[in-house]
């Protein structure tokens, strides 16, 4: 349940504020200050942003479309060999 | 009045100044001849004159400063490196222009010269920009007014998504520049979602569309990035990147817009007001999203890291724990002080109450002392030794010892008497003796046993016969010898001389 709610959380989460929030938990864990149980619950939440982000990276739909005028979209193929790689 | 009145004069007009300091120095000479020298407004009013003359078709390039607005007119200097002239525009001439004078502005200028106020001034009748044309200055200007909105600021900019969920671009659909962002968002990052809204993109007039293309876009908050931008063509082809509305509306975006317009040396002022400016199309790509491969890498450290960071934060308790353990492990190290102190205070509590003791038995010794001079048995020896000393007294003041005293004092005495006698009668004895040996030696006696005799008279109770002239013949003597007397009658006296006798 929590897991869920965590997932949820960093799904609408830009990207950046993911990395940002990891790179204070690795900065936090670095100055050592953190009490022991802190230190392994910001371990886990640091995992938890690295999953999320791996997760973010590879869950691209690799969709091209087009905005129509009425705010519709609709799948865009480019001519001219704009599909060559 | 501002006729010529010497030749020399007219030398100095401009047409001719080439050879002036010859001609000056000839004037001068002349001068020396007798001629009435002009007045300065004499002078003036025919260099005025000259110049209204010679100058009615001026045609100068320069740069425009010291612009000053004044009533209908406007005043400036048109300048170059080395030289300015005063210049003044105003009436239709001035309604005319197309531009705003500006200082540094660059024209060029038609008009006539004149002098007012003894200063040379041109006369502008027609004023242009010179070199860039009108579109050009248009840019530059319509960029100044913007500029001064802020609309360019770099603090108004927002930094863009780290990696967007989904890129937006704004472009044509035929043509370089949506396949080149296109093939470049996907090289970097595989499988990014792209969303274009097309739009023509050539031309002024394509401006209105632009924006509609970039509007809809960001209303639908569809994606996290925007792509604005076509490929090179001529300023004329990307005349509608300068359309002030869609700069307006490019500044305006919610969604960070990255524009590319052209090539590098092509600037828009969509691509100045945009969050990022970048060269071309292609580079708005790279601009818009990171290297998926690098992200991973990077990815992957932040996780080494931590669990790094984590191992350390571990080690690090560790050793906390087992340095409190080993200073944990001396108790009495802790305890040494305390002990100390414990010593110190029981040592100084002992000393407390030895001296205590020896105060409370120094009075008790006190008081045992005073108790027992007021025991009756104390009191009982008291008395008995009093009364033995009393008895004492008494034996010695008794009569009987007074007597035993007296008697053995008469005894003393008698004994010192005895011995003063004993020595008075030695004295007396030896005294006696020599007396006595004195005596004898005295004696008549003695004298007589030397064969002397003592002659006294028979009567006159046997005085000591001492003179011869005291007997008379026929009177008796007794003449004593040492061994008896005789009796015996003078017979006659004989008297002796004295001094014949001895």
């Amino acid at each position: 349940m929590a897991k869920a709610e965590k997932q949820s959380e960093t799904h609408d989460e830009p990207f950046e504020q993911l990395m940002t929030r990891l790179e204070r938990i690795v900065g936090e864990l670095e100055k050592g200050e953190l009490p022991l149980e802190r230190s392994l619950e910001a371990y886990e939440e640091g995992i938890g942003l690295v999953r999320a982000a791996q997760r973010r990276l590879s869950q691209m739909d690799k969709r091209l479309e087009e905005l129509k005028a009425d705010g519709s979209t609709a799948p865009l193929t480019l001519d001219g060999g704009s599909e060559e790689t | 009045m501002a006729r010529p009145p010497h030749r020399f004069l007219s030398l100095y007009s401009p047409v001719t100044s080439g050879q002036g300091n010859e001609r000056a120095r000839e004037g001068a000479e002349r001068r020396e001849e007798g001629p009435r020298p002009q007045t300065v407004s004499q002078l003036m009013g025919y260099v005025g004159a000259t110049v209204r003359r010679e100058y009615t078709r001026v045609f100068v390039e320069g740069e425009l400063s010291q612009v000053k607005p004044y009533g209908q007119r406007v005043y400036f200097r048109l300048k170059d490196q080395n030289a300015f002239v005063s210049c003044v525009i105003g009436g239709p001439s001035l309604a005319r222009l197309r531009f705003d004078l500006e200082d540094g502005l660059h024209v060029e200028v038609r008009g006539r010269l004149n002098v007012f106020r003894s200063q040379v001034q041109l006369e502008v009748a027609h004023m242009e920009p010179a070199g860039l044309g009108a579109l050009a200055l248009a840019f530059e200007q319509t960029k100044q007014r913007l500029a001064s909105e802020g609309l360019f600021d770099e603090r108004r900019k927002r930094p863009l998504p780290l990696l967007p969920r989904r890129v937006g671009i704004v472009t044509s659909k035929q043509g370089a520049a949506v396949r080149d962002m296109v093939k470049v968002l996907r090289q970097r990052m595989p499988g990014v979602s792209i969303l274009l809204s097309p739009t023509r993109v050539q031309g002024r007039e394509s401006a209105p569309e632009i924006i509609e293309a970039l509007l809809r876009l960001d209303r639908s908050r569809a994606c996290d990035v925007i792509l604005l931008g076509r490929g090179g063509g001529s300023l004329e082809d990307l005349w509608a990147f300068n359309d002030v509305h869609l700069v307006r509306a490019v500044a305006g975006c919610e969604t960070p817009v990255v524009a590319a317009v052209g090539h590098e040396t092509d600037t828009t002022l969509t691509c100045l007001a945009a969050d990022v400016r970048a060269a071309t199309p292609s580079h708005a790509a790279e601009r818009a999203v990171p290297v998926k491969a690098e992200l991973e890498r990077r990815l992957r450290r932040e996780e080494q890291q931590l669990a790094h960071r984590l191992r350390a934060r571990l080690d690090a308790s560790a050793l906390r724990l087992r340095q409190a353990e080993r200073r944990l492990g001396d108790p009495h190290a802790l305890l040494r002080p305390a002990e100390r102190r414990l010593t110190r205070a029981s040592q100084s509590l002992e000393d407390a109450l030895a001296r205590r003791a020896r105060t409370d038995k120094a009075r008790l010794d006190a008081l045992h002392e005073r108790l027992t001079r007021c025991s009756p048995e104390r009191t009982l020896q008291e008395r008995h030794r009093r009364s033995v000393a009393l008895k004492e007294r008494l034996l010695h003041a008794s009569p009987t010892s007074a007597i035993t005293g007296e008697r053995r004092r008469a005894e003393r005495l008698a004994e010192r008497m005895d011995a003063a006698a004993e020595r008075l009668l030695a004295a007396a004895h030896k005294s006696l003796g020599e007396r006595a040996a004195k005596l004898h030696a005295l004696s008549p006696l003695a004298v007589l046993e030397r064969g002397f005799a003592l002659v006294r008279h028979d009567e006159e109770e046997r005085r000591v016969v001492r003179s011869a002239k005291e007997l008379s013949p026929g009177d008796s003597v007794r003449v004593r010898f040492f061994d008896g007397e005789v009796r015996a009658r003078v017979r006659e006296r004989v008297d002796s001389e004295p001094d014949s006798d001895e």
